[in-house]
């Protein structure tokens, strides 16, 4: 009986207090106790994985020892791949930040909320120690995964492209026009346009437009592509969608941005469009950190790409250049 | 209930929450071949029927209320705080019907999950239409799908909590049918 009465107290407090009220900060208290066994978990389950992935298909003949020597060199083969698959994401990730000039703190996906879940959350190995906060935010490779909602010690939730409470000031490649996207389950995601004029085609990427003093969004980071525009009767704003470049269910490294850039970016650092000259657009390789001077990566040696992607410290990606120069 | 018990089902509990958060809702599945229209199984959800098929409607509305506040409070967190709490404790209640005293029955088990599922589903899918998360007339599937996926789950999820049951209570040997 007194644990309806708890939980009944709790919904109300939630309610009544709304977010960033009591209601998580309980939460952020609990993510000290629960964090790190999130993390083991997930550690555990990804050591797991990584066995069974190996070990499929080549269990079904061990009856020789060669065969079994065969089996353990592929392995190690496919541990190498997916150790390469980690350090692509990285690279990846790396020359996001390099080019847009943001200070990321890489960290990994280590609970995601599941589909059924009211909420589109995920919990990443990285927390208030390592120096995030509340409202920073959470980009990969590929571009925007979303927001930072509660920080504990070592682990932090972010809310995710795909919820509905989600939503960021985006602004079109080219053009320059603003809107806003918004989350939309697992549909694509809403797109409000605030200009009823110019001509919108599919296919049109988009950038954050950015926040006041960064937070909670960056400005510059590439969240996706139009695929439709139409103008709703009656209406000033043009509705569309937008299928983001990142499917968040799906990532594993991701950085959080814990120093915005001192100049927005604007759509420079889009991936170069595959019809545009290669000399219009600056195409780093991912190599670009280990050969070289680079432009992206000038100020500050490679120091980030060697700690490893299970590395959650601080790793400094900074430059004190534009990255691309028309 | 005693000490040792309820520390084993508590565990229970945790380690069902951490596989469900860390390995299950991962869409990115070796080959991505896990593709299912609902949502997958609810391991935590599943240990609470378990309880509940044990020890009845109140144990069941216990365990439900405090996986619940765990995986409310727990990352990566949930919508409404406590919300999930009522969802598994009613879950937990209703699963609680089926329970027969000294009887191990199967059906009378997966009875219990679809039960289970079909209450928890139902209140986290109306929370997640209300929020604009998920379409009205998607909700049915993903409630079914949930539940469908509950029911392989439980499959495996209720023999292994029966087992540690009787591992910990040291109960005499007890049959198991259809």
């Amino acid at each position: 009986m007194p644990l309806v009465v708890f939980v009944a107290l709790v919904v109300v407090v939630d309610l009544v207090t709304g977010p960033g009220g009591a209601a998580d900060q309980l939460r952020s208290g609990a993510s000290t106790v629960l964090g790190p066994i999130s993390r083991a978990a997930s550690a555990t389950g990804r050591a797991v994985a990584d066995a069974a992935r190996g070990f499929t298909g080549a269990s079904r003949r061990e009856t020789d020892r060669l065969r079994r020597e065969n089996d353990a060199l592929r392995l190690a083969a496919r541990a190498n791949a997916e150790d390469r698959r980690r350090a692509a994401e990285l690279d990846a990730l790396l020359r996001t930040a390099g080019l847009g000039q943001y200070r990321v703190v890489p960290a990994r996906v280590v609970a995601i909320a599941d589909a059924a879940a009211p909420q589109a959350l995920a919990t990443l190995d990285a927390g208030s120690r390592d120096g995030i906060r509340p409202d920073q935010t959470v980009l990969s490779g590929a571009g925007l995964v979303g927001r930072v909602l509660r920080v504990g010690p070592t682990t932090c939730d972010v809310l995710l492209i795909t919820d509905p409470g989600f939503s960021v000031g985006v602004r079109l490649e080219g053009t320059g026009l603003i809107g806003v996207a918004s989350g939309a389950g697992k549909r694509p995601m809403d797109l409000r346009l605030l200009d009823a004029q110019t001509q919108v085609d599919a296919g049109t990427r988009l950038v954050t437009l950015g926040s006041a003093g960064g937070r909670p969004f960056v400005p510059g980071v590439p969240v996706g592509e139009v695929r439709t525009v139409q103008t709703a009767a009656g209406t000033l704003a043009r509705l569309g969608s937008v299928a983001p470049f990142v499917r968040p269910a799906t990532v594993d490294l991701v950085g959080v941005v814990v120093q915005p850039p001192r100049q927005d970016p604007r759509d420079a650092v889009l991936p170069p469009q595959p019809t545009d000259a290669p000399a219009a657009t600056p195409t780093p390789a991912p190599t670009s950190a280990s050969s070289g001077p680079s432009p992206t990566l000038s100020s500050t040696p490679s120091s980030a790409p060697s700690a490893g992607p299970s590395a959650a410290s601080p790793s400094a990606v900074a430059s004190d250049r534009r990255a691309a120069s028309p | 209930m005693t000490g040792t018990r309820a520390a084993a089902l508590a565990a229970a509990v945790l380690l069902a929450r951490m596989l469900d958060v860390a390995v299950l809702s991962r869409s990115s599945w070796p080959g991505g071949w896990w593709t299912w229209p609902g949502a997958p199984a609810d391991l935590t959800l599943l240990v609470v029927v378990a309880i509940a098929v044990l020890d009845g409607s109140r144990a069941g509305a216990v365990a439900g209320l405090l996986a619940g506040l765990l995986v409310d409070l727990g990352p990566p967190g949930s919508g409404l705080l406590g919300l999930t709490a009522v969802a598994y404790g009613l879950a937990g209640a209703a699963a609680g019907r089926w329970h027969r005293r000294g009887e191990r029955v199967i059906v009378l088990g997966l009875g219990a999950v679809v039960t289970a599922g079909l209450v928890a589903g139902g209140i986290r899918a109306g929370e997640a239409v209300v929020r604009g998360a998920l379409d009205i007339a998607h909700a049915p599937v993903v409630i079914m799908g949930g539940t469908a996926a509950d029911v392989v789950g439980a499959l495996v999820v209720l023999p292994l909590v029966l087992r540690l049951h009787r591992l910990v209570v040291g109960d005499p040997v007890e049959l198991v049918r259809w």
